[in-house]
């Protein structure tokens, strides 16, 4: 991108600037408080010029530069927002909207709508151009996000998420003209793709094309059958974005509200008719008691090392699909999610004596993969899921819309006890590098009998997307990686480099479930990181606030233990708590089209 | 596949290992669209991307009789836009596709050179000329007679 040490000056829109020579004249000018609109651009990656909504007016240059493309020179004179450029843009908005459908009013993404905004801002109130569908049909195969190509623009920012970001390569643009849209190899349908369902695609595209899978309806319909209990859990992750989101909306810096902002939601549920709401947390810690437990015995045996976390169903997915092989390397632990939804079905549904086909268990989570995790098989009993409905960040806020509640202004309230309660180290499951960190302070506990001190592994903590630490404990050393993406995890593996570990820990998402597939979009478009670090600052202050900052001394998980389960890892533990996995080679799924056994 | 790919030097090009195996299978297997993509270094995803860029490339294998519309100016002025519109209905297949029973696959051509015929379309070997759509149902019983 030559030379970023060299300053030089330009005009922009008659204002003298001082830019980096070769920096990306598009930060440039959002930097300088000109920003130019652009639905195609992904801070972090390099312009690609697809949207031509960036055009820009450059003295001496007849023809309209797209700014994402271009370079700062000494000496360039810039137009941002000239008659010439303004026409332009607009010309290319009704371009983009030619075979745009005008369902705005019915559409998931009204009112949070990239191209909507731009439509709006540009003056664009008519048709410029007779509306020509493509009426592909949506592909609705996979339980967590639907792709409708007639409202795709084409951008590719879920392609280049995909296989620039994640490495996951799971789609790209096919066909030509009219025609193109973006899928899987051969037209698979997304479910049977090599897609993870990590859902970072549907944090990035502009519009309504890529979505979760709205689940909002069926927690209505649930929450109005007289004869269903619904009760809920809430996700460490969700919490932080909830406060954010409410504080942007009103103007206010997002340290004008706690980072807690779960007894605002606690609250908010309860007034939409939910019978109680859990706390995922409550079940981190008892995944941490079990999978520590599983970790201190596979560490003594020294079997099938390292062991790789399981609380990411788009890891676990991953796994299963790209490194088969390396499957075995598993906890065999369930998810948080996963483990309140068994509890809930056959502890909870016991105490409060409802017949657990009664009782609807709503899981809110940062996540779209999640919404897959729910639907395995392997995570229900009888032939029903343990969590029944699956709702992201966004779904949440849908949902309090919907009813009119404002959970900022309703009085908090604590979540139920006992599956409410939760420690510290629970509270950073929602942050990369927070489980091995919850791991760690139990399994030095667990091995030597003492608790550490202090009880931040700081060494886990940070944003890069491979983190390596060596933790001695009790003369021994425990050697960590830590994985933020899933390219990383895919460097990890490939590399062989995963053998010298004891514990790994992957999230899928960059950052960590603060940057989950299902949570709220910030309005300021940030590259992975910015808005990710701030919530999880927010976490680790939460696990700062808690009286109790490691798992195993969460007096409602030991209680569970006395009441109902008996020790980590015991006959009950295992039927409830673990799970096994399907080993799938990607390769095959899509050169054949369909499933492996 | 294997002598395909040591022609080709370092970083062999995708479309050229799909040519390859189009030539070979005179369409392009899944698997071996898996494969090309793995000896060309990118991922199945985009090498789908590109083969279906080009129109060219036959994602579907042809039928047992492939049916080729003229759409040259001739034919086209004549009604073989009718022609092609009978056969997807009589077919339930798009052009570039085959039917579930392998039977048959429709595409379109710029012109068979028949142009006195016009409309025309060929069917496996057969050229047929003047065809009218009320013929249509007759000319594929005959080949699915013939099965």
């Amino acid at each position: 991108m030559g030379d970023t040490a060299t300053t030089v000056t330009i005009k922009v829109n008659g204002q003298q600037l001082n830019a980096p020579q070769g920096a990306n004249l598009l930060e440039v000018l959002k930097a300088a408080g000109f920003p130019v609109p652009t639905l195609c651009y992904l801070e972090g990656l390099p312009g690609i010029g697809a949207c031509r909504l960036c055009l820009v007016e450059i003295a001496g240059v007849p023809k309209l530069q797209t700014a994402c493309t271009t370079t700062v020179r000494a000496g360039m004179e810039v137009y941002t927002h000239s008659p010439r450029v303004r026409e332009s843009r607009r010309q290319v908005l009704q371009l983009i909207l030619g075979d745009h459908p005008d369902d705005c009013l019915f559409c998931q993404r009204s009112g949070d709508c990239e191209l909507q905004a731009l439509a709006r801002e540009y003056g664009v109130r008519q048709r410029a151009y007779e509306e020509m569908l493509r009426s592909f049909p949506a592909d609705e195969s996979s339980p967590a996000l639907t792709y409708n190509p007639d409202k795709c623009v084409l951008c590719q920012r879920c392609v280049r998420v995909c296989s620039e970001v994640q490495e996951v390569n799971a789609i790209s643009l096919t066909r030509r003209g009219i025609k193109t849209k973006v899928s899987p190899p051969f037209d698979l349908p997304w479910a049977e793709s090599g897609c993870t369902f990590c859902g970072q695609c549907t944090n990035v595209c502009p519009t309504g094309a890529l979505t979760e899978r709205d689940a909002t309806a069926e927690v209505w319909e649930a929450l109005g059958d007289s004869e269903r209990t619904v009760v809920a859990q809430i996700a460490p992750a969700v919490r932080v974005t909830m406060g954010e989101a409410w504080a942007a909306e009103r103007g206010l810096d997002a340290g004008a509200v706690p980072p807690d902002f779960s007894e605002r939601i606690v609250a908010g549920l309860k007034a939409l008719g939910f019978h109680a709401v859990f706390d995922t947390q409550f079940s981190a810690d008892l995944t941490i008691m079990e999978e520590t437990h599983e970790f201190v015995e596979r560490l003594k045996e020294g079997e099938r090392l390292p062991i790789f976390t399981s609380c990411c169903p788009a890891w676990v997915r991953f796994l299963e699909l790209y490194f088969p092989e390396q499957v075995e390397h598993l906890s065999s632990c369930k998810s948080p999610q996963g483990m309140l939804g068994a509890v809930l079905k056959t502890y909870y549904a016991q105490k409060i004596g409802v017949d657990p086909a009664r009782l609807t268990v709503v899981s809110i989570m940062p996540c779209t993969a999640k919404k897959y995790e729910a639907t395995r098989p392997e995570l229900g009993r009888e032939g029903r899921p343990d969590v029944d409905i699956v709702l992201t960040s966004r779904e949440l806020k849908r949902l309090m819309e919907q009813a009119g509640i404002d959970p900022g202004k309703l009085a908090p309230q604590p979540f139920d006890s006992p599956l409410g309660d939760s420690s510290g180290a629970a509270a950073i499951f929602g942050a990369s590098g927070g489980v091995a960190e919850a791991a760690l302070r139990t399994a030095y506990y667990l091995i030597s009998g003492k608790e550490p001190a202090p009880l931040e592994f700081e060494a886990v903590r940070g944003w890069n997307d491979l983190r390596r630490a060596a933790i001695e404990i009790d003369g021994k050393t425990v050697r960590c990686a830590v994985v933020s993406g899933l390219a990383g995890a895919r460097r990890l593996l490939e590399s062989g480099e995963y053998k010298e570990y004891d514990f790994v820990e992957v999230m899928a998402c960059p950052g960590g479930c603060v940057n989950g597939g299902g949570q709220l979009r910030p309005a300021e478009k940030a590259a992975y990181g910015v808005h990710a670090q701030k919530r999880a600052a927010g976490l680790y202050a939460i696990d700062r606030q808690k009286p109790v900052r490691t798992s195993h001394h969460n007096p409602a998980v030991e209680r569970l233990y006395a009441d109902f389960l008996g020790a980590p890892g015991s006959v009950v533990a295992h039927h409830l708590l673990h799970t096994s996995y399907r080993p799938q080679d990607a390769y095959q799924l899509v050169a054949t089209g369909s499933r492996e056994g | 596949m294997a002598t395909v790919v040591t022609q080709v030097k370092s970083k062999p090009s995708i479309i050229v290992l799909l040519q390859e195996v189009q030539e070979r299978y005179g369409y392009l297997p899944r698997e071996e669209v898996a494969r090309c993509a793995q000896e060309a270094g990118i991922s199945v995803a985009q090498a789908y991307g590109v083969a279906s860029f080009y129109n060219f490339f036959k994602l579907s294998k042809p039928g047992k009789y492939p049916i080729r519309v003229c759409s040259g100016t001739a034919c086209h002025v004549q009604g073989g836009q009718a022609l092609l519109e009978r056969l997807r209905s009589e077919l339930g297949i798009e052009p570039g596709e085959t039917t579930p029973d392998g039977l048959f696959s429709l595409e379109t051509v710029a012109c068979l050179g028949a142009c006195s015929m016009s409309p025309a379309m060929v069917v496996g070997n057969d050229v047929y000329g003047r065809v009218t759509t009320r013929e249509i149902p007759r000319i594929l019983m005959k080949y699915r007679r013939k099965r």
